[in-house]
């Protein structure tokens, strides 16, 4: 079964632990098994942290960062004049909401001009004849040849 | 709560940086990369992920810093924007971020300590290193940040407290809860060897 003082442990060894209640569990580690191993185990873990190696900013980062920074300033500036943005989109709305109302009215009077031939316009008359010198034509005029013998 | 004592320097900076100064912002980047960079490379696993955090961490305080109140101090507020950044930042998994993948497949990115006296020293102290890189991995996102904050970077329970807006006792307790499972973390490693 765990014991129940290595809860203590990790205030032990911050320091946290003060007066009679840091004494008190100084005693029980002398003779508690469990909570002398892994107030041990802990620590060697913590010596592995304070080997770890610290790293640095690569050289030329602060120079990179202003370099953003100002990127991002130019962007905000860009958006200043943020009506002339909203005339740009205003006015390409209306050359298509202009485009729009001509086309209905084009194609409204090219309809009532068509209306009469619509019908018209299925019928097969609308193709030409058979020309007589293709060979379509040659061989309706030998039919008819062959008809009038 | 005890709040972390400001620095005069830094307050400083951030009048002379409010007052349309931009080179202040450039000294207080200088003053305090290191500390940024080293905190987003333990979190983050590698280099490159950590350049682009510790960038993104610098760039939302130029942005936020005309709301910055100074009743917090400019450290422990970077630490707060970088630890979030970190958070946001890992989209791949921890243990992805400590390989890279090349044509071969996946190669182990690990930064040798430049000093190392013996390829046979070194053999050991990359196996070591390793294995508590990939524990704190294990870890939960909570407490690997609590135990980095701590033990990596040095920091007070009050700060701690302060960076991540938690109670002093929280803090106590994930530190606590964090090192009992890297201990047993590390332990199933050597048991493994």
């Amino acid at each position: 079964m765990k014991c129940r003082k290595t809860k203590l442990i990790s205030a032990c060894i911050d320091g946290e632990l003060e007066g009679e209640e840091k004494t008190l569990f100084e005693a029980h580690l002398r003779g508690c098994l469990e909570c002398s191993r892994r107030i041990e185990g802990i620590r060697a873990t913590r010596t592995l942290f304070t080997n770890a190696e610290r790293y640095k900013a690569p050289y030329g980062f602060s120079a990179r960062v202003m370099a953003k920074a100002a990127e991002g300033e130019t962007k905000r500036f860009s958006l200043f004049p943020l009506w002339v943005k909203f005339a740009e989109v205003a006015v390409v709305l209306a050359m298509i909401i202009v485009g729009v109302i001509s086309g209905r009215f084009l194609m409204s009077s090219f309809m009532g001009q068509r209306t009469g031939t619509i019908s018209s316009s299925f019928s097969l008359e609308i193709f030409e004849p058979t020309p007589p010198d293709s060979l379509g034509g040659a061989y309706l005029a030998l039919l008819e040849t062959k008809n009038e013998k | 709560m005890k709040s972390p004592v400001q620095n005069q320097d830094d307050l400083r900076l951030i009048d002379r940086f409010k007052s349309g100064d931009a080179a202040a912002f450039e000294e207080i980047v200088l003053k305090h990369q290191d500390k940024i960079y080293n905190l987003c490379r333990h979190m983050l696993g590698n280099a490159h992920d950590a350049e682009d955090a510790a960038q993104d961490v610098f760039i939302k305080a130029y942005q936020g810093l005309h709301k910055f109140q100074p009743h917090a101090s400019l450290y422990t507020w970077l630490y707060r924007i970088a630890v979030n950044t970190c958070i946001d930042y890992r989209r791949k998994p921890f243990f992805e971020s400590i390989f890279k993948h090349t044509e071969e497949g996946k190669e182990l990115v690990y930064d040798l300590p430049s000093d190392a006296p013996s390829p046979e020293r070194l053999y050991q102290s990359k196996q070591i290193g390793l294995a508590l890189r990939i524990s704190l991995g294990k870890l939960s996102q909570k407490l690997r940040t609590v135990i980095i904050l701590k033990e990596v970077e040095g920091l007070s329970y009050e700060e701690i407290a302060e960076v991540l807006d938690i109670s002093l006792g929280t803090v106590k307790s994930r530190i606590a809860r964090a090192r009992e499972e890297l201990l047993e973390l590390m332990k199933e490693f050597r048991e493994q060897k």
